[in-house]
């Protein structure tokens, strides 16, 4: 079964700035992607999320080509002006670990849908810990506008998964 | 393992507790999301988010503009000669002045202080305080400042050990300490550290290699890259312009 509670992650859509560093970046227009490899960190805020590589996939033209228009565009909206990609997916691999301000989940993937907005972050086993409290699971989807979080067990086939859940006595009234 | 289109298996809401920590019954655990939350999370239709998306590629696009900038081969060469002097076996133009159209018939101008050429190898020429104006494929003009270069015109190639830098009216601008660009093969790779800035980000690398005319960017020991969603939307929804799709809805 799952566990709700509240979380702020990384949430692009407000203005704060945001900071990556990585040991490499890629950058491939052709697959649309841009690769971020090696201690790969994002800061924005209060939020800090870390990871061993992180694959941006993009739609539209990062780059406006001349006279080598794809014909069927798929996005035609996105644009022609270079620089008006959207990114449609992030995906976080190698270990990762997601710190907001009263919070930190860790798992082994992630992926942030645009789309949906919803960050998911999956693994053996997915921690999410606030102050004494831990919370651990397989699971673990964010709504990334109102940081709404939710721990789902391991449950698939096996046995009813459970959410392991660890209360510090007294911190429930924190 | 596509989670992709885990949101959408909305079912209608048990009512359970608003906040705090509980487990809710359920045989296997399905994604249960607020149907209300579903849907106020699809009615922007084209996701805000996406929107005001991290344009991560843009700022990949600031890379491949200094490939692009330099990698549109001049067609025709002119080389003007105000005045040329010959002095130890060097042949030594002084202001040369070079124009030509690119391969999509686009004017270029090139001026340097000086352009040195031995007279045993007439193909490489060595031009000192180049300053020249590349037109960019999305109209924009690239202006490139070079204390020196040299270019050979059998390989086809330009070297800089001296730092460079490429600025375009649009606030996109990339200073590489040195370069080696190959306008044959459609790259150019640097060594030193690189710094490229487009109007509300900016990547630091500490080297950087471009391929396939701009297609793949390297970017490597070290990469850091800043953004300022603010000034990336602003940017975007300044060109973007009527058909910036579902309007500006601020939430």
């Amino acid at each position: 079964q799952q566990s709700q509670s509240r979380m702020t992650s990384l949430n692009l859509s407000n203005d704060q700035p945001i900071q990556i560093e990585s040991d490499k970046l890629e950058v491939r227009d052709n697959d649309r992607q841009a690769i971020f490899t090696g201690n790969v960190s994002v800061v924005q805020g209060e939020t800090l999320m870390k990871a061993g590589k992180m694959t941006v996939y993009y739609v539209g033209q990062a780059m406006a080509r001349d006279g080598q228009q794809k014909p069927a565009e798929t996005q035609p909206a996105a644009g022609a002006t270079p620089g008006s990609a959207d990114i449609e997916r992030i995906e976080v691999d190698g270990k990762v670990y997601v710190k907001s301000e009263s919070q930190v989940a860790t798992g082994d993937r992630a992926t942030f849908d645009m789309k949906s907005e919803v960050l998911t972050l999956t693994g053996k086993e997915v921690v999410l810990t606030e102050g004494e409290n831990v919370i651990v699971g397989c699971r673990l989807n964010v709504q990334m506008k109102t940081g709404q979080a939710q721990l789902d067990g391991c449950g698939g086939t096996q046995s009813g998964g459970r959410v392991k859940m660890l209360l510090q006595p007294g911190s429930q009234n924190r | 393992m596509s989670n992709t289109a885990m949101v959408d298996q909305t079912q209608a809401p048990q009512n359970r507790a608003a906040s705090g920590l509980h487990s809710s019954a359920g045989a296997q655990p399905t994604e249960r999301v607020d149907a209300q939350f579903a849907s106020a999370a699809r009615h922007s239709g084209r996701v805000r988010l996406l929107k005001i998306a991290l344009p991560l590629a843009a700022l990949a696009m600031a890379g491949a503009f200094a490939a692009y900038s330099f990698l549109s081969s001049p067609v025709a060469i002119g080389f003007d000669l105000s005045s040329t002097a010959i002095r130890d076996g060097k042949l030594v133009m002084a202001a040369p002045k070079l124009e030509g159209y690119t391969t999509d018939n686009l004017p270029y101008a090139m001026t340097a202080a000086r352009a040195v050429q031995d007279a045993s190898n007439t193909n490489v020429i060595e031009l000192e305080d180049i300053d020249a104006t590349v037109p960019m494929t999305d109209g924009t003009v690239a202006k490139i400042d070079a204390r020196k270069a040299i270019y050979d015109r059998l390989s086809n190639t330009i070297m800089l050990n001296d730092p460079m830098t490429l600025s375009t009216d649009d606030g996109k601008s990339a200073t590489f300490q040195s370069a080696n660009i190959d306008m044959g093969k459609g790259t150019l790779v640097t060594e030193q550290p690189v710094v490229l800035r487009i109007k509300g980000a900016s990547i630091d690398a500490g080297k950087m290699s471009i391929a396939e005319n701009g297609k793949v960017i390297v970017f490597d020991n070290r990469v850091q890259m800043n953004l300022d969603p603010g000034q990336l939307n602003a940017g975007r929804a300044g060109n973007a312009g009527s058909q910036s799709p579902g309007g500006q809805s601020n939430e």
